[in-house]
């Protein structure tokens, strides 16, 4: 276990930053000011393999580890931290496919992206809270039946095809994940408007009726401390130290290049000293991510409870550190940028996009609750 | 809460706040997604009807002269609902302030401004920057009585809709002036602003000149006016991100007691109750610390010490009210985040924040004027 990236990591991440310079930053202009969904950068994004990285061979995947997937998230939250939010869902969700046989069938056209896959779990009583969500997936003989409104569905405006992924309630009060596609009938979504970042991700809302789902294309889902959320929480922290990354490198740039009084800002000393505090924040969330990431797939080659109990607990804390740092670092770079960033798109998506780490999934509020949990202060 | 303020400081308050429930909060989403980029002309005109462009004006010319306590409780309580509006207020009414100086404007446009028929708009940052005054191009050059205009402003507010532009730069002897320009004269064009992050309906485009003819005497000295504005300035975009805040803090407020989770309120929760106090706490100081400033600066025995402490305000509240709504965005979460009504609020503060002069360059001011340095770093 190392957190120095091995010769294939430095390749591997070479070709994404390549793909994301290249490709990915021309659009986010673009995105930023419609809305729209790049179903070409996602077509894209499944030739260079990126929904593959964490799926085993057998199913066609390339049977890397969360260290590579972690990657491809802080490569592409560089230049687009809403393009990473897009490809992660699938880079999470799809190993819920690998674990049913029937469901392999959305695989390969999830993984190639020609299948988009968006996904809910944010009931209207809200994502946290578990006490009032109603009953959303009711047994009717060899399926079950979905109803409910879910908000906040990302990569809902994908288009077609798309596979739908609902996390609903059962009456034995367990939570499933429900797998079917956009055209099922008594499924229908509506276009999120505006929000604060993150454009072009879609979160718009799914109405169910009545939707029929076999049971054997549904999964169980660990409700709050299963392991995989964890993964997920080391993602997150990964959009978010490669958000902190790109907006800081350009912020660098920009204070190098501006004269004020015939000098560049950054001679200045307290703008200097204000790029190195944020530098120092972000180089702490590096080792947070790739410390959580190498010790996860260190735990699959060498099962080890205490061990992974402190991954459980530390993949928590970052994802409240992350979310809080990359708050700070939106908010300090861009009073750096001043008029020039609060005018360009280009430059304030990050703002938007960064604060969205604090929120996605659960709140912080929430988490620091888990992470009591985790410390059992409240056994 | 207002124990400081007179009688008629609070039937003000009380006005304001009414017509930003009544008249100005139900039209939000419009002035949030409007395609001019200029809020809704008809609230322009009732803002002129209430007096808000006259405030800082003169009696003898046909002004309210008010102080600046008078003119942040307008901005404060506009602000709580729109802080755009905010920001057209606080042009409307400081160029008004300025403009009644220069007697050939005063007489030609001032009538026209005070009743909300013309739209006046300021112009100053060059594309070099607004702090980097040393590097800004010569704008305006002499031809025989008339003045010729040649360059380009960035972040004009309100320019998509202005009527006349009080455009402020250098001419050929780096004497530092402003030009009074109708928005039809030939060669002045307007491009609306890109798109910004917030302070939407606030105009903030591009200005540019080519050949602008310009009468000699639609030409002011820059000294004209208060020389202290700048500070009145400092106080206004303190107060309207505070407004801002407290604005975004009663929505959170109310959604705390109304939200639940497992059947009790957010208010339930020791660590939301703790957070929205904590919030409260903040706004309570900085909104002591704005109208010290102001009280102060309204006495011309301590001018001096309101000026100071209206820097520090600057450098200091909208910073701190962004905090507030990063904490308060994590209570509303993803109902917040999807909601233009409430996220304007965070984008808008940052607005305040590198309006006129960013934090770090009010820190540089007040090097000097707390005696720390000789002068600034340059």
């Amino acid at each position: 276990m190392s957190l120095v990236f091995t010769e294939e990591q430095k390749l591997f991440a070479e070709t994404v930053r390549q793909f994301a310079e290249e490709e990915v930053e021309p659009r986010v202009k673009h995105m930023v000011e419609t809305n729209e969904f790049p179903r070409d950068l996602y077509k894209r994004a499944g030739e260079l393999g990126f929904w593959r990285v964490n799926i085993g061979e057998e199913y066609g995947g390339l049977g890397l580890g969360v260290v590579e997937s972690c990657i491809v998230m802080e490569e592409l939250c560089k230049v687009s931290p809403a393009f990473g939010l897009i490809v992660e869902i699938g880079v999470n969700d799809l190993m819920f496919l690998e674990a049913n046989s029937v469901l392999h069938k959305y695989l390969e056209p999830c993984m190639s992206g020609e299948m988009v896959h968006s996904a809910g779990a944010t009931p209207a009583t809200g994502q946290s809270n578990a006490g009032e969500r109603s009953v959303g997936a009711v047994r009717d003989g060899d399926d079950y039946i979905l109803n409910g409104t879910y908000y906040y569905i990302t990569n809902n405006n994908a288009g077609d095809p798309m596979m739908c992924e609902i996390l609903a309630k059962c009456e034995d009060g367990s939570i499933r994940g429900f797998f079917f596609t956009d055209k099922t009938p008594g499924y229908e979504h509506t276009h999120q408007d505006w929000k604060l970042g993150q454009a072009g991700t879609g979160g718009g809302t799914a109405i169910l009726t009545d939707v029929r789902v076999p049971a054997e294309e549904t999964i169980p889902s660990g409700v709050g401390l299963s392991p995989f959320y964890f993964i997920i929480y080391t993602h997150f922290g990964a959009e978010a130290l490669g958000a902190c990354e790109g907006f800081l490198a350009k912020t660098i740039e920009y204070c190098k290049n501006r004269i004020l009084n015939g000098k560049p800002m950054t001679k200045m000393q307290v703008v200097a000293h204000k790029l190195a505090y944020l530098q120092s924040r972000v180089d702490a969330l590096h080792s947070m991510v790739y410390d959580c990431a190498s010790t996860y797939d260190y735990l699959q080659e060498n099962p080890d409870p205490v061990l992974e109990a402190d991954f459980m607990r530390r993949a928590e804390s970052l994802k409240v550190f992350s979310g809080e740092i990359a708050a700070e670092v939106a908010r300090e770079c861009m009073k750096l940028y001043g008029g020039m960033g609060y005018h360009s798109p280009e430059i304030w998506h990050y703002f938007g996009d960064m604060e969205d780490y604090s929120i996605m999934d659960l709140t912080t509020d929430i988490h620091w609750d888990q992470l009591v949990t985790l410390m059992h202060l409240n056994d | 809460m207002s124990t400081r303020f007179t009688g008629e400081q609070l039937a003000l308050q009380s006005t304001m706040r009414e017509f930003a429930e009544k008249e100005i909060a139900p039209r939000s989403k419009e002035i949030l997604t409007t395609e001019d980029d200029f809020i809704p002309r008809d609230l322009f005109k009732r803002m002129a009807e209430l007096g808000i462009p006259a405030v800082m004006v003169k009696k003898e010319y046909g002004g309210l002269g008010l102080g600046l306590t008078e003119a942040c409780i307008i901005h404060e309580e506009i602000s709580k609902v729109s802080p755009s509006m905010g920001l057209v207020a606080m042009c409307v009414m400081s160029q008004a302030e300025t403009l009644q100086d220069w007697e050939p404007a005063r007489k030609k446009y001032l009538p026209g401004i005070l009743s909300g028929d013309i739209v006046c708009d300021g112009a100053a940052t060059a594309p070099e920057g607004h702090t980097n005054m040393a590097d800004w191009q010569v704008i305006g050059t002499r031809d025989g009585d008339d003045w010729i205009i040649n360059g380009t402003k960035l972040f004009c507010s309100m320019n998509t809709a202005a009527d006349l532009q009080m455009l402020y730069g250098f001419d050929e002897d780096r004497e530092f002036r402003i030009w009074f320009i109708e928005g039809d004269t030939p060669g002045f064009e307007h491009r609306a602003a890109d798109n910004k992050l917030g302070m939407h309906g606030s105009g903030g485009g591009t200005s540019s000149f080519t050949n602008v003819r310009v009468p000699g005497d639609m030409c002011a000295p820059g000294g004209i006016g208060n020389s202290n504005q700048y500070y009145h300035l400092y106080s206004i975009a303190s107060v309207i991100a505070l407004g801002a805040a407290e604005g975004a803090y009663e929505i959170a407020e109310k959604w705390a007691h109304t939200r639940t989770s497992n059947f009790k309120p957010l208010t339930n929760y020791q660590s939301i109750r703790h957070k929205l106090a904590h919030c409260a706490t903040e706004l309570a100081i900085l909104r002591a610390a704005i109208y010290e400033s102001t009280e102060l600066t309204d006495d011309p025995e301590n001018a001096d010490r309101g000026h100071m402490l209206a820097q520090m305000c600057k450098a200091f509240v909208p910073d701190e009210c962004l905090k507030i709504v990063h904490d308060l965005n994590i209570l509303m979460a993803g109902y917040g985040y999807h909601n233009v009504e409430w996220y304007h609020f965070y984008c808008d503060i940052m607005g305040c924040i590198i309006m006129d002069l960013p934090t770090d360059y009010q820190y540089e001011e007040l090097t000097v004027l707390l005696g720390l340095t000789e002068g600034l770093d340059q």
